[in-house]
């Protein structure tokens, strides 16, 4: 009897340990933001995890991949199977530990990687933080990144239960936090941002002298670690500078890549000096003013990247992938479904995000 | 089965406290919608620099510091020559540069959503600092005005900081390039 009486016990302290756990869960859950309304980025990491990874290129970095290349542009033109593993401001700590937990999952013939990070040699805003963390699988990588991004006053444990950083969220939640409480749809095309309006880059400022032109020893560490990585799982590691006008890309910055790249025997591409040969126009091909290209300026870049992609770095085309060309037609489906939708809400006179 | 459902009962609003007091402990709520970005903002408790604690940098008759609120001094300035708007990635506001000629403005977007001064620069000696330095001075007439230059200048930068800013002497060779006041928010 007495045994009887202490299994039920047992049984009902396990329970409520459940439900305590399982409604904190939910709460959890409910309280995260979903990125779903104003600041889509902070969806983007979650979405690779979909994916069949079998891809012949993988970009990482900032926003001057996310918005700058289509993914859809390559496959259709070149054959070429890419995905971009972008986030708002992602540091080059974290592309490195998006490039571990990527090569974990699949080994694609390049790793396209955008310099322009390389400004920052230490953590900068919780917020972006967010974005790049909190969507990532649980990993070693995952762990390593956060320790490598915290900002003084983040905590690791936050990071564990974002339910201690996003309580206060319970007072103002929104339809989407329940509409999205299961279930999201994806915000990118192959990691793609897409934007189809137009805003002309008028005004940009002059440069501002910098007291420093060297990148850091930090970002540097983490972009040796990038390329020893590539280099032990026989992945190309490739360089990009964005052909975006502003930030400032200065060419003491640039005059580093290049002195790094050729070191070390790598493939550097600064297409701020092939704007003209890409065919950009700046009056036309931004949407920000020429921080970020708009779905001209991102397509007509692609296809001069598709074609170096293949010529330059001997990527072939899996046009003749029967399993692959039925992915990617569903997909350019719903890539065409968002230029209509886009322009219709422009003609709307609507955001068209 | 009493026992089990208060059991149950307990359990949930052992969660459902938890939930509450950590909310209330922390300031509970901020006007934050579906990002991180303000919620971070304002729970982390950062503290909002509103300068004014460093050099000041003064054009007809207006104070400028670093961290100062643009918005609040945009229309004592006059019309700028120009303004480049660059909203930051992921919607975490709008950073701004306002070229009034002799100086810019770099404004940055701050936790408390205000339009702060992150860099102010002087590009030609129609401006000079309230100090009475120009871009005409060597580092000796700097070093005299302001006194020995903080460890971390260099060749061709003479750096001295002051409360949360610090003011910057940019060289090439021996002509002064620009002179540049800093919020250490963007340091």
């Amino acid at each position: 009897m007495m045994k009887k009486n202490t299994a039920k016990k047992i049984t009902g302290i396990i329970c409520g340990a459940l439900v305590t756990v399982l409604v904190l869960a939910l709460l959890q859950r409910l309280v995260m933001p979903k990125y779903m309304s104003d600041v889509l980025e902070g969806g983007m990491i979650a979405e690779y995890y979909d994916e069949r990874k079998d891809h012949d290129v993988v970009f990482i970095g900032d926003c001057e991949v996310y918005e700058n290349f289509s993914p859809k542009v390559l496959w259709e033109k070149y054959g070429i199977n890419s995905y971009i593993r972008g986030s708002a401001e992602q540091l080059v700590w974290q592309s490195y530990y998006l490039c571990e937990e990527t090569l974990k999952y699949e080994k694609p013939k390049a790793i396209v990687f955008n310099v322009l990070a390389m400004e920052f040699n230490e953590p900068q805003k919780e917020e972006y933080n967010r974005m790049t963390l909190d969507n990532m699988k649980w990993s070693s990588s995952k762990i390593k990144s956060i320790r490598a991004s915290m900002t003084g006053k983040e905590h690791f444990i936050e990071y564990v239960f974002p339910i201690l950083r996003f309580h206060s969220r319970i007072t103002e939640l929104e339809e989407a936090d329940l509409y999205y409480f299961f279930d999201k749809p994806d915000v990118t095309h192959n990691g793609y941002y897409m934007r189809v309006d137009v805003k002309p880059a008028e005004n940009i400022p002059e440069p501002r002298d910098l007291s420093n032109y060297s990148f850091g020893e930090n970002a540097y560490h983490y972009l040796d670690m990038m390329r020893e990585l590539c280099e032990k799982e026989g992945v190309e590691l490739i360089l990009i500078k964005a052909p975006s006008l502003y930030p400032y890309w200065y060419p003491q910055w640039d005059e580093q890549m290049k002195e790094y790249a050729d070191k070390y025997g790598l493939k550097y591409y600064n297409f701020l000096e092939d704007i003209d040969e890409i065919g950009l126009d700046f009056s036309l091909d931004t949407y920000d003013s020429g921080l970020h290209l708009n779905l001209s300026g991102a397509e007509k870049l692609s296809d001069y990247f598709g074609n170096i992609l293949q010529n330059e770095c001997g990527i072939s085309s899996r046009a003749d992938d029967s399993i692959l060309s039925a992915e990617w037609e569903k997909k350019i489906k719903a890539y065409n479904r968002e230029i209509e939708l886009q322009y219709d809400r422009m003609r709307k006179g609507e955001d068209v995000k | 089965m009493r026992k089990k459902f208060l059991m149950l009962a307990a359990a949930f609003a052992v969660s459902a406290s938890l939930f509450t007091a950590c909310g209330s402990s922390n300031g509970g709520g901020s006007n934050a919608s579906q990002n991180a970005t303000s919620q971070a903002a304002q729970n982390t408790g950062g503290e909002v620099k509103t300068g004014g604690d460093g050099y000041i940098f003064k054009v007809n008759g207006v104070s400028l510091s670093p961290d100062a609120d643009m918005d609040a001094l945009k229309e004592q300035l006059g019309k700028e020559k120009s303004v480049f708007e660059a909203p930051s990635c992921a919607g975490q506001g709008t950073a701004y540069t306002y070229d009034y000629g002799s100086y810019t403005v770099e404004t940055y977007p701050a936790e408390d959503k205000k339009n702060r001064i992150g860099y102010i620069t002087l590009k030609d000696d129609m401006v000079t600092t309230a100090e009475g330095i120009d871009l005409s001075a060597t580092k000796d007439q700097i070093k005299a005005k302001y006194g020995e230059p903080d460890s971390a200048s260099s060749d061709t930068t003479l750096i001295y900081k002051k409360g949360s800013m610090k003011l910057e002497f940019i060289f090439e060779g021996d002509s002064m390039k620009s002179i540049q006041y800093v919020s250490s928010v963007l340091a």
